[in-house]
């Protein structure tokens, strides 16, 4: 278990360094048009969305790093 | 809280939306179905409203979950209350209809590049309840192109069993996430999360037995039925990196990828891509895929044997190995109705397949839901 946890900590090291890579990358604000459309969203429609991620959950050993799902059990 | 309670909790946030100087209000429905006998309809009305030039938002929701299911849960579960006659078929086990409330209210206010929010949620039905709270920062670092979240959550349920006034078992759960995300370029953004949490209490399902010996189940041919027995603590980490690509005004693509493992022992790899097109300006059409696998929990058995040695035992096939495939698509528009009043709606179709290559009575579940919602904005 320790050796998982190891790798797991790798893994979100080696993902930070990659990601922190760009930091140094400015994009100015009028170049961002086509990032604030919904299809670049990460958190997607939340009304569309929420209802279908609880009930994924509950049927799956795993949960969160995607969106949040709400609360409660709703373990029909 | 009761029913009421969540309602005047509505009326209040209604309220503070007719004060705000922007507002937002939306309905949606869910209805899933699937093989293995279950129903969910879910119904949803959300609000927000903005002040102070838009850097203090205040959001609120209330969303119903009623079902109807038969499923392997309850038929094996039915079995251990009332056993079958001779010549009864599996199909005439009564299905069970229940409905569970939940309310989602959050704040958030913009101080310069940081963003802090808070939020609570109350899930209640008639044998499980549940209280969270969540505080979350968000901050953009010099040159707005990266941003950094973290969050702390915690929830308290309480497990109840029907018709035993009696049970009451706690279960708390300590949260943390923090999220980076970093645009690249204007047309390239990826973000990578850690979610891990400690949860400490009772994380079994009272109304589920396993059976010990012979095939495994207590309808069947099984020796000894006894409740099931997870372990009190779970510690849970997972591990996401996503992109968003746009290819021009009028298309995109999505990846992401999600490593999941906990010290029960279950591991999940779960990837996820998305096409959206956009054929014209506020219309967008998305069609995404999903594959999740994962291992047993190292306690999982799908028979175990008539022992009296063994401490932790499951009937759950979230815990067993499984896999699931899914296809959705959805379309989200858009229409201007007068000045400055704007109608979004949305509509999404999604069809899953889970396999459970070791689980006694259950092989597949085919699921078929759809979402349908309308939002105003003011």
């Amino acid at each position: 278990m320790i050796v998982r946890m190891q790798r797991i900590l790798l893994i979100a090291l080696a993902l930070g360094c990659a990601v922190a890579a760009g930091g140094c990358i400015s994009i100015q604000p009028w170049e961002r048009g086509r990032l604030a459309n919904p299809d670049m969203q990460f958190g997607g429609a939340e009304a569309l969305e929420s209802a279908e991620a609880h009930a994924t959950e509950v049927r799956e050993g795993s949960s969160g790093g995607f969106d949040a799902s709400g609360g409660g059990c709703g373990c029909n | 809280m009761r029913r009421t309670s969540i309602f005047l909790a509505a009326l209040a946030v209604l309220g503070t939306a007719a004060r705000a100087e922007a507002n937002e209000g939306g309905v949606s429905f869910f209805v899933r179905v699937d093989s293995d006998r279950t129903t969910v309809v879910s119904p949803r009305v959300a609000a927000a409203a903005s002040f102070d030039r838009d850097r203090t938002t205040v959001r609120g929701s209330y969303m119903a979950d009623v079902w109807t299911s038969a499923s392997i849960d309850i038929r094996t579960a039915a079995s251990i209350r009332r056993p079958r006659e001779p010549g009864q078929q599996d199909g005439e086990y009564r299905a069970i209809t229940e409905q569970r409330d939940q309310l989602d209210l959050s704040i958030t206010h913009e101080v310069d590049d940081v963003t802090l929010g808070a939020s609570y949620y109350y899930s209640g039905e008639n044998d499980y309840w549940s209280h969270g709270f969540a505080v979350r920062s968000v901050q953009e670092l010099p040159g707005n192109s990266t941003t950094i979240e973290e969050a702390l959550t915690y929830s308290h349920d309480v497990v109840g069993r029907a018709g035993d006034p009696t049970f009451s078992r706690p279960l708390d759960s300590f949260g943390l996430r923090l999220v980076l995300t970093q645009i690249f370029s204007p047309d390239v953004i990826a973000q990578i999360v850690y979610d891990g949490s400690y949860r400490t209490g009772f994380q079994s399902s009272p109304y589920r037995y396993v059976g010990l010996g012979g095939d495994g189940l207590c309808g069947g041919t099984a020796v000894l039925c006894v409740p099931e027995a997870h372990p009190a603590t779970r510690i849970r980490n997972a591990i996401v990196g996503q992109a968003r690509f746009a290819f021009g005004s009028s298309a995109s693509a999505g990846l992401g990828y999600r490593f999941y493992l906990d010290d029960w022992g279950v591991m999940s790899h779960t990837a996820r891509a998305q096409i959206a097109w956009i054929p014209d300006r506020g219309h967008t059409i998305t069609l995404a895929y999903r594959f999740y696998t994962q291992t047993a929990a190292a306690f999982y058995m799908s028979v175990y044997p008539n022992r009296e040695d063994i401490l932790n035992i499951s009937r759950d096939r979230e815990l067993s190995p499984m896999f699931s495939n899914r296809l959705a698509l959805s379309y989200q528009g858009g229409a201007l109705l007068t000045e400055g009043v704007t109608l979004k709606f949305a509509i999404a179709v999604g069809g899953t397949a889970f396999v459970y290559p070791d689980f006694v009575g259950l092989d597949e579940v085919y699921a078929l839901d759809t979402t349908l919602s309308f939002t105003l904005e003011l």
